[in-house]
């Protein structure tokens, strides 16, 4: 292979910051990738990567409005239907746990050793318990001003589901998490 | 010196590029999720992203999220900027706005929806080929566009390989398991449940399939050494996109489209030359 004849070489010669840029952004990457985080726009493309081990339950959230169950056309609304999914088992992490205190001082300590305001940007960084009480309000707002516009409640529930021997599916467990 | 190639299909590519990830958005806005809809969200999630970080320390966030004035002024200039891009594609600055615009958008997103989707990932990086003032610029730029490209899929292919999933026989078949639970649970008599319940039987050929669009990501190493399968690639990119749509549950249509965009050959974009004026 001629090197002269290649891409990078091409870049090298006409555009200099372009190919210093290049190489950066891939050292950023490998970093970010050994480091196992990502920071917009290097993104880290190392998901379904890992060697997995099978479970035996699985979690499912499910919202009723009133009577009403929730379900998404999927496709066409991906993104609301995420919206949602993904908040309510954050919420679902949140609601219970102390993991607050722990994440606003790590902040707070490695902005302050950045000599900046590590409190102020700690707070800003901090899911608060108010922000997590405020939750359920949220939900229903979204799902009332977004999907379904009119219903009195909206319960959320968490369900904990396995697949019997036949491949159907076996609910193991299902809990009101909230009506609001 | 390597010849620069032809240079007069800027105003195609970008009006089709750009058209692309401006039809997609407004599509994803309409859908519920456009910044005014978020209705003030109040849980949100950045992991060790510093950009994410940025964007919240700085207030921009929460000033798109929670004043509908802001949200507006931004959607106009967001969306403006991309409608007024496919009607002038030599505006740089217009370029630079509805990329910015791009980026805020889906990190705002993504803060939001706890959680760090990877739909918007490909057109945050690819429509900055559009902010090149200079035409050589564009040309080169647009060419490391199509290395990405390639990149993106043989980063997926090695670190399968790098963190074991390659060599691991089973977890296409408890991806797969994973993934379509929550269809499943809500559709079970449907023919789709039906099938994905016959292909739940059969681990055999869920992992096996799994393999092969592995390698279907691996084909993309290619690309850095030849153009003359991009054609192969494209179609890797579509198989790829109908697997993870089927089995994985997830519909990363801009995604796929954006992937398409860099790898379409000079001759494709020739025959659009009615976009060109």
């Amino acid at each position: 292979m001629n090197i002269r004849q290649t891409f990078i070489y091409e870049l090298f010669k006409k555009a200099k910051f372009l190919f210093y840029g290049t190489i950066l952004y891939l050292v950023i990457v490998v970093i970010t990738i050994l480091k196992s985080f990502q920071i917009t726009p290097f993104y880290n493309w190392s998901m379904y990567s890992h060697s997995v081990t099978q479970a035996k339950t699985f979690s499912i959230t499910e919202i009723y409005c009133d009577k009403l169950l929730l379900q998404q056309p999927h496709t066409f609304n991906d993104f609301s239907r995420l919206m949602i999914n993904y908040t309510a088992r954050e919420y679902l992490k949140l609601k219970d746990s102390s993991t607050v205190i722990p994440t606003y001082n790590r902040v707070n300590r490695t902005l302050t050793k950045f000599g900046l305001d590590g409190n102020y940007a700690a707070d800003q960084l901090t899911i608060k318990s108010s922000d997590t009480a405020a939750y359920p309000a949220w939900l229903k707002k979204y799902v009332k001003e977004n999907l379904v516009h009119n219903f009195d409640s909206l319960s959320l529930y968490y369900v904990t589901v396995s697949y019997d021997d036949a491949m159907n599916i076996k609910i193991i467990d299902r809990q009101l998490v909230f009506t609001q | 010196m390597i010849p620069i190639t032809n240079q007069s299909n800027r105003n195609v590519i970008t009006r089709v590029t750009v058209g692309i990830a401006l039809l997609f958005v407004i599509w994803r806005m309409a859908a519920g999720i456009s910044l005014s809809q978020l209705q003030q969200p109040v849980l949100f999630k950045m992991d060790a992203d510093f950009s994410y970080w940025m964007i919240k320390i700085l207030g921009i966030s929460e000033i798109l999220t929670h004043s509908t004035i802001a949200a507006l002024i931004f959607t106009i200039l967001f969306l403006g900027s991309g409608l007024g891009l496919i009607l002038f594609p030599r505006k740089t600055i217009l370029a630079w706005l509805f990329a910015i615009g791009y980026c805020t958008y889906s990190i705002v997103i993504n803060i939001y929806a706890c959680h760090s989707m990877h739909y918007m990932a490909v057109f945050s990086i690819i429509l900055f080929a559009f902010c090149a003032r200079k035409e050589e610029y564009f040309v080169l730029t647009w060419k490391l566009m199509r290395y990405y490209v390639c990149f993106i899929y043989s980063n997926v292919f090695l670190m399968k390989l790098i963190n074991g999933a390659f060599f691991d026989w089973d977890s296409g078949y408890v991806f797969f398991q994973d993934n379509i639970m929550e269809y499943f649970y809500h559709n079970e008599s449907t023919m789709m449940s039906s099938i994905y319940r016959w292909f739940l039987l059969h681990p055999f050929i869920v992992n096996i399939s799994a393999k092969l669009i592995y390698l279907f990501e691996g084909i993309f190493l290619i690309g850095f050494f030849t153009k003359r399968y991009d054609k192969m690639l494209i179609i890797a990119a579509v198989i790829i996109f109908l697997s993870t749509y089927f089995f994985i549950d997830v519909f990363f249509i801009e995604f796929l489209l954006a992937v398409i965009c860099p790898l379409i050959t000079e001759q494709f974009w020739n025959k659009l030359k009615w976009l060109n004026k």
